[in-house]
């Protein structure tokens, strides 16, 4: 079912004179609890699409709709009760409850005074539950980890009870563990509420796994919709970031930095030391090489009383290392002179 | 929080007691509890001035020390104050402007009450809405703090030279005036002060909720459903009347607005406003009593300005808040 449609949406910023276009005539669609990421470039203007489909930030021209609403012609807090948002600005100077803080959540559904009723603390209580934020009830948030809080952030939105829910960059800050626990939760949300989610990141490896569509936004403001699997297929994916510093790894799909080799080095030893033998000298700027005949630089990796040792052979020079540190510092000073020729 | 109130009702009572003239206890009660006084007057020295000085104590602690609350949740800057940031001055030279024009056309309506309100007011919102201006092109901070700073010299420097043409007389009563005093307040001129205290306190009040909110930046707040321009306009309102009323009627004084939000977000640990509200009220009511009572200096006769009293309760505050707060 579709949930949030946009018409012709173009987004980007006034200025005192014209004005700065991020996007144009963007035709982008939503269905009820899908998960959908937007990756792209820093600086192409993700913030401002999800603020602007957020209802936080007005288009330039063309519409948005959710559930057939004009998103810029709701009520505040109308949409509020529609529409959440987890935001990239850091709220740490903030000395509230776990508690306090969720319950601002329920900001479009109490009065005037905001003085909250039984329901409203019953929702409260619920997302903190759904989120594995309860912990932190009596705990000052500004007292929380990055990853905590990050939670607490997501706890506030779901107390709005939205149908959308907005996340700009959530696993920034986050290590590995704490981004796939957020990213878990979200698509559990999504599958169990029927909440659609939209976020950006720049974790293209986890968005690859866990969204249902992608929006690539690139650099000719453009935005390209679709399965992960088919754009990665496509390579669109990889059209995204066309830095001749980055390729594309296909058969762990996934991006790496593409070293610049100064020279060749033929290796060759003892399998379970090969790949990290390798890792020392591409970082050093050696491409490793099957062809004997083709390295300025041999190594052999062999095993001695049950202890690795490098040998390394260099313009007829013999050198032999017990560690790949040594072995660093060594290919180090070979890159040096060759760079200095 | 009842601690507070029952320190209020303390400082109240003891406020009536010291003076230049030395009073009792058991004076000031019997007079409270409607019994017959010991002698006429000291009901007179009670009921037509330490009454009226400390309820004007009493506002204008409530008065500051609430825009100040306002202001810094309204810049989300721990240092603004109405007084850091030129709020106060601007009130002052609504007021100088009154008390010199006043001189120029003799005109009795003047100097009531209400044209020294409203000009005070009007001073008070110029420079707020022209600070608000600023803060929006300028995301920094300190140069905030400076450009406050700067208004606040600039409208003095208009304020001397509205003096310099001014006649001695004049002068005379506009420098007692800058001093701050809870003084000069007789019951007439509460029958202004109160009623703006209490529209301003109801405008703060209905500010209370999208405060919260907006701890966490405008755009957060206005993703909750708050109606961020109606709200900007609700708190300069509000902070523009408790600001330049009482300045209108107190003279420019220091620190209770910085200070007081402060010290009650330390004693209470949180920055919800709905906790917030009613303890920067009863806060500051006290600390401008205790400020009013140490004046006084008990027992010596002598009386001290109350500026350099609030500047010495107010300025470690200040510096404690820079020192030991984070993300300023």
């Amino acid at each position: 079912m579709e949930l949030y449609k946009t018409d012709g949406l173009t987004i980007g910023y006034k200025k005192t004179f014209g004005e700065t276009i991020l996007g144009e005539n963007f035709e982008l669609r939503l269905s009820k609890g899908e998960m959908v990421c937007v990756l792209g470039p820093n600086g192409v203007g993700k913030s401002t699409l999800l603020k602007t489909m957020a209802g936080l930030h007005t288009p330039l021209m063309g519409k948005a709709y959710l559930m057939g609403m004009d998103v810029h012609g709701l009520r505040k807090d109308q949409l509020a009760r529609k529409v959440a948002v987890v935001l990239t600005e850091r709220i740490d100077a903030v000395s509230m409850t776990g508690f306090e803080f969720v319950s601002l959540g329920r900001y479009p559904y109490t009065g005037g005074l905001g003085k909250l009723r039984e329901r409203d603390i019953n929702v409260v209580l619920k997302v903190m539950r759904e989120t594995g934020t309860i912990e932190f009830r009596d705990i000052a948030v500004g007292k929380l980890s990055d990853g905590e809080r990050q939670k607490v952030l997501v706890a506030r939105a779901l107390a709005q009870e939205p149908v959308l829910l907005i996340l700009d960059e959530p696993m920034i800050f986050l290590d590995i563990t704490r981004k796939f626990e957020l990213f878990q939760m979200l698509r559990t949300l999504s599958v169990q509420k029927k909440m659609s989610i939209l976020l950006s990141t720049h974790d293209i490896d986890t968005a690859l796994r866990f969204a249902d569509r992608l929006w690539l936004f690139g650099s000719e403001k453009k935005i390209t919709a679709g399965s992960p699997e088919d754009l990665m297929l496509k390579k669109a994916v990889h059209d995204l970031f066309k830095d001749p510093l980055i390729q594309y790894d296909k058969t762990n799909g996934c991006f790496l930095q593409k070293p610049q080799f100064i020279k060749k080095a033929y290796l060759v030893g003892e399998e379970d030391y090969i790949y990290w033998t390798r890792r020392v000298l591409e970082r050093k700027g050696f491409a490793v090489s099957l062809n004997q005949s083709d390295g300025t630089l041999k190594v052999q990796v062999q095993l001695e009383d049950g202890l690795p040792v490098w040998k390394v052979v260099y313009q007829d020079g013999r050198n032999v290392f017990h560690s790949l540190l040594e072995m660093g510092d060594f290919l180090e000073m070979i890159r040096e002179d060759c760079l200095k020729n | 929080m009842i601690a507070l109130l029952f320190l209020l009702l303390f400082l109240f009572v003891n406020s009536l007691v010291f003076g230049s003239v030395p009073l009792s206890f058991s004076d000031v009660i019997g007079l409270l509890l409607f019994q017959e006084p010991r002698n006429l007057e000291v009901s007179t020295i009670i009921l037509q001035f330490r009454l009226p000085r400390s309820a004007t104590a009493v506002l204008a602690g409530v008065a500051l020390s609430l825009s100040g609350l306002l202001m810094q949740t309204f810049f989300k800057n721990p240092l603004a104050g109405p007084y850091v940031l030129g709020i106060n001055s601007g009130a002052s030279f609504g007021v100088a402007l009154i008390i010199f024009c006043g001189s120029l056309f003799p005109l009795g309506f003047f100097f009531s009450g209400v044209t020294r309100i409203a000009a005070a007011f009007l001073g008070a919102v110029f420079v707020f809405v022209l600070v608000f201006m600023i803060s929006e092109r300028l995301k920094n901070k300190m140069t905030l703090l400076i450009v406050g700073i700067m208004i606040g010299y600039f409208t003095s420097g208009l304020v001397s030279l509205l003096i310099f043409f001014s006649r001695a007389s004049e002068i005379q009563s506009f420098l007692f005036w800058t001093f701050g005093s809870f003084r000069g307040v007789g019951f007439n001129q509460l029958a202004y002060f109160l009623p703006s205290v209490i529209v301003g306190v109801l405008f703060a009040l209905w500010a209370i909720k999208p405060m919260n909110s907006l701890l966490l930046g405008e755009d957060y707040a206005a993703s909750m459903g708050v109606d961020i321009k109606a709200t900007k306009k609700k708190i300069i309102l509000s902070g523009s009347i408790l600001t330049g009323t009482t300045t209108a009627f107190c003279g420019p004084i220091a620190f209770l607005g910085i200070a007081v939000p402060h010290l009650c977000r330390w004693f209470f640990h949180t920055s919800n406003h709905r906790v917030l509200f009613p303890a920067v009220i009863l806060m500051g009511a006290d600390i401008a009593l205790l400020a009013e009572i140490i004046a006084q200096l008990p027992g010596s006769g002598l009386t001290l300005p109350l500026n350099a009293v609030t500047a010495l309760l107010g300025a470690p505050v200040v510096i404690w808040v820079i020192f030991f707060k984070k993300n300023i």
